[in-house]
């Protein structure tokens, strides 16, 4: 039987600093910060050691915790000559280590919602919710291991408990512009959001990372587009460059965020020039599309000739809805362009 | 009018509705005489009137389906095709092709980005043939649907497009404006052949009644069948009455958990075996119950619709069980009613909301994948739902919890969107998974996926006692009291990080199981108050939604059809209604559901 304990793949730290964490009188404790050789910050460890207790029984357990810079649990690997066992000293398999690193990846496991009681650590556990049973026992049974209940317990608090917000502080305070350029070229959504919240808390220090923002507003997290989407500050949308960048993004980006987009577009006046590249129809576009885009075109000021062609090409649609909602709109636009009121009238002959 | 201007008129009338019928050629796709690879849903038959064909191949093109058409004659046509875009984000991926005697015509169907069902015009074909082979070419796998085509002589002429006007347009074209075909006339006719039915018809026909059971699709078993395949759940072995969970437990084939890729752990087979071997009870597969005749209070008779053939049948009954989950017999006959949740005011219960709302537990269609010997691609599904490393479901079949519905669509006439909806969930996160994480699933091919929605709650008809929470804590034994129920008040809501990423369009459910002592339920939950000779049994029994948590499960629906079977028998013994038996026979009801035991004379 293969028992390979996990190793940690993290890179070795060049320094280390260290903190000194109390979450309260009798929880006092230290966490690592790995720094590499610009002295940047990488990730945090802590050698732990902690007794597994229930009722009065315990035995110690010694384990390396990992998380990122804002207290998200990474992995974990051990002292030389340490191992888990499980309530008859069982030593873990391969697929037990396996399962413990998805348990404690789980920042949303029901271990967060019940207290140690509520657990009940048997080697077979009962099929079905019915009356005679528990409740918790089908629930909480994929979400720990048989024969280690209580150390999968005590391990997930430690991994996803206090020591995240106490991370995060810690982060805070060493948090720079490299620091922010690093969390958004990586590839940890959580760094994303984070970089995210302070450039858009501090709009000057948009210009510095708008490529990097707008590389992330079409990449492939639609989740954090649309989070930066709806966060993206008003002062920034007047500034027609950006209105432009914006357009240009919106035409490569999935039909789901593009309805989005065009949601938030009708809460701005647009530079002639971008309303110009908005207009430019593509063969995907379907009534929806059009219905977002016209709510946009009706709350400008001004529109340019190419809205008026845009749309009198939406007449010949095969999509009765589009064809109407563009002659509707033509009328309240009142074209002067002959060619364009030609194909109006050929329209509500047909 | 003279007699030779009426005989004229008589005669013109004559010519123009031959003429007329000569003028289209109809043909409901589910009517096709080789499917291929196509399916029949009928699932939104209560909505548009119609089964269609759907192409159901998870991402991979399905055969063709294909019937012989007769024309009038030789010569040039016009065809029209009813289909819809069941995906407009922009355009679906639900693409087919007609084919008319091999030629496949240019025109794609099912992406143009609208979703209404419509007639799309097919254009002109010319045909040296009176007889002509039409065939449905599905291009992508992903759930192409057609519900009719249409061939007329006539240029100018469009079928109609909304759905009274096409209503009384398929009756006039199906010829269903004649009179339905007689059944035959039954002591008991059950609606619905999931749990609850089957077993009402098997309990009903072992005790002698003559009893027809109509299920509107190919096997038995509904939810617990394998094109839904959830497992059942509830005990039996708790039953205050030890005759009931019998037949349940002949039909029960085992546990093969929720949405097993292997179809035959879910008992198709077995539950007919047991259905057939009943003397006085007549199977109708495929027939779908859309209307009923009633006379006062009381129903007289139900008409049912073959799927596939659209042939209507008259099926006549002194009573009538409604086990179809959805309440549709009860909703035709005016049966009361409640959908959706009630208010904590009204009921007193403390698991109630605060105000009455739709709310209502959602649809599952489970689906799962296999390991195959080499590296398999999925293909790319931009109209579906979008996942990233932030956010998906990484495992490779489903459980319970994909399930849609909730506040957000209406189980019943959005059934089809809620189906839609889990689809572009499932393929959509498949692809994330094939794309991003080829360690696990590189192997890894789609293997089911179920079509059937997998409901849970619709429509609950009320009886003379409505069941509630309070009933279920309390344990209260009333003097009708029979299933013995076990299952926790089991409420899904929508997972919260679900919502967090998919609000209103949640697909993702979570629940908290309250657990509650054994309990039982009153015959009185089981018939309608206002119809007079209705049985319910299966979801749609007289509860509150809250107690419905509890009621809901396959084997305890399963012994309220046993239930219902037995009362049928008191109902017919003594030429009673329902609630006759619980007001006049109660005792001999009881006598039949305890176990007959032994009397020791004390002489």
């Amino acid at each position: 039987m293969n028992k390979e304990k996990p190793i940690s793949k993290l890179p070795k730290p060049v320094s280390i600093k260290t903190f000194t964490i109390e979450e309260n009188d009798t929880t006092i404790y230290q966490v690592n910060l790995a720094l590499d050789s610009l002295n940047q910050p990488l990730y945090y460890f802590r050698n732990i050691f902690t007794p597994v207790c229930y009722t009065n029984k315990c035995h110690p357990v010694y384990i390396n915790f990992y998380w990122d810079l804002l207290g998200n649990f990474i992995e974990y690997d051990f002292p030389p000559d340490k191992i888990l066992t499980k309530v008859d000293h069982d030593p873990f398999q391969d697929e037990d280590y396996k399962k413990l690193l998805d348990i404690l990846s789980n920042k949303n496991s029901l271990l967060k919602a019940y207290k140690m009681e509520e657990l009940v650590d048997t080697k077979s556990l009962n099929n079905g919710v019915d009356a005679v049973t528990g409740a918790t026992l089908k629930t909480i049974k994929n979400e720990v291991i048989d024969g280690a209940v209580y150390t999968c317990y005590t391990l997930w608090h430690i991994a996803n408990g206090e020591v995240k917000s106490e991370i995060s502080k810690i982060t805070e305070g060493i948090a720079d512009k490299t620091l922010l350029s690093a969390f958004l070229e990586s590839d940890n959504h959580y760094y994303h959001y984070y970089a995210i919240d302070k450039i858009f808390g501090q709009p000057d220090l948009f210009e510095r990372f708008e490529e990097l923002i707008l590389q992330r507003l079409s990449g492939d997290n639609i989740f954090l587009s649309k989070y930066i989407l709806e966060n993206f500050p008003g002062d920034l949308l007047i500034d027609a460059e950006v209105q432009e960048e914006l357009v240009k993004i919106f035409k490569k980006v999935s039909y789901n965020l593009q309805i989005e987009m065009l949601e938030k577009f009708s809460t701005i006046q647009f530079s002639q020039e971008a309303l110009k590249l908005l207009s430019e129809s593509s063969e995907s576009e379907n009534f929806k599309i059009l219905e977002k885009k016209t709510k946009v075109f009706s709350m400008q000021k001004e529109l340019p000739k190419e809205v008026q062609i845009y749309l009198s090409n939406c007449l010949e649609s095969n999509d009765y809805r589009i064809s109407e909602l563009a002659y509707k709109t033509l009328i309240d636009i009142q074209p002067e362009d002959k060619s364009i009121r030609k194909k109006m009238d050929h329209f509500i002959q047909e | 009018m003279n007699m030779k201007k009426q005989i004229s008129l008589i005669f013109l009338l004559f010519i123009a509705t031959v003429t007329f019928g000569q003028e289209h050629v109809f043909i409901e796709t589910e009517s096709f005489e080789e499917k291929g690879g196509w399916v029949i849903d009928q699932q939104s038959f209560d909505v548009i009137g119609s089964s269609y064909l759907l192409a159901h191949g998870m991402g991979k093109p399905v055969k063709n389906a294909s019937t012989s058409v007769n024309l009038p004659k030789a010569g040039k046509y016009y065809l029209w095709v009813r289909t819809r875009d069941w995906a407009p984000y922009p355009k679906g991926p639900g693409k087919f092709k007609i084919v008319i005697e091999e030629q496949s015509i240019d025109i794609v169907f099912g992406e143009s980005g609208n979703d209404q069902w419509l007639w799309y015009s097919g254009g002109e074909f010319e045909t040296k043939n009176e007889n002509v082979k039409i065939s449905l070419e599905d291009l992508t796998g992903f759930e192409g649907r057609c519900d009719a085509i249409l061939i007329t002589k006539s240029k100018k002429f469009t079928p109609p497009q909304g759905n009274e006007e096409l209503l009384k347009f398929r009756r006039e074209m199906l010829g269903l404006t004649d009179a339905p075909k007689e059944a035959g006339k039954f002591d008991l006719v059950v609606v619905g052949g999931g749990m609850a039915g089957t077993c009402a018809a098997i309990s009903a026909s072992r005790l002698g009644l003559k009893v027809a059971l109509i299920q509107n699709r190919p096997v038995l078993g509904g939810n617990n069948s394998s094109e839904v395949r959830v497992h059942l759940m509830g005990r039996i072995d708790k039953n205050h009455y030890t005759k009931l969970g019998r037949i349940v437990r002949e039909l029960d084939n085992g546990d093969p958990g929720n949405g097993n890729p292997i179809a035959k752990e879910y008992g198709d087979l077995r539950k007919l075996e047991v259905v057939n071997a009943e003397k006085s009870l007549s199977l109708f597969l495929n027939t779908h119950a859309c209307a009923v005749e009633k006379e006062g209070n009381n129903l007289v008779a139900v008409i049912g619709r073959d799927i596939a053939t659209n042939q209507e049948y008259r099926f006549e009954g002194k009573t009538f069980a409604d086990c179809t989950g959805d309440g549709t017999i009860g909703y035709l006959a005016g049966a009361d009613f409640r959908m959706g949740r009630e208010s904590n005011e009204e009921t007193g219960e403390s698991y109630a909301p605060e105000k009455a709302d739709d709310f209502t537990l959602g649809t599952s269609n489970l689906w799962a994948s296999l390991e195959r010997d080499s590296v398999c691609h999925f293909p790319e599904v931009p109209w579906a739902l979008q996942f990233s490393d932030e956010y998906h479901i990484d495992e490779p079949k489903s459980d319970w919890q994909w399930e849609t519905g909730f506040g957000n669509f209406n189980t019943i006439t959005e059934a089809e969107q809620i189906r839609d909806h889990n689809f572009r969930a499932i393929y959509g996160n498949w692809s994330y998974l094939k794309k991003n994480k080829p360690e696990e699933y590189a192997k890894r091919e789609l293997a089911w996926v179920a079509y059937i929605g997998g409901k849970r709650e619709s429509r609950r008809i009320l009886g003379d006692h409505i069941l509630t929470q309070m009933d279920i804590e309390e344990g209260k034994m009333y003097p009708d009291g029979c299933v013995t129920a076990t299952w926790t008040i089991d409420l899904h809501f929508p997972n919260a990080q679900n919502s967090k990423y998919f609000k209103g369009e949640e697909f993702f459910a979570s629940t908290k199981h309250i657990r509650v002592k054994p309990y039982t339920i009153p015959y009185r939950c089981l018939y309608s108050r206002n119809i007079g000779n209705l049985f319910m049994a299966g979801r749609d029994i007289s509860t509150t939604h809250v107690a419905f948590g509890s009621t809901r499960v396959m084997k305890t629906c399963g012994m309220m059809g046993e239930a219902v079977g037995y009362a049928a028998y008191v109902c017919k013994k003594y030429n009673v209604n329902p609630r006759g038996v619980y007001e006049n026979h109660l005792d001999e009801f009881i006598k039949i559901i305890s176990e007959d035991l032994p009397v020791l004379s004390s002489e």
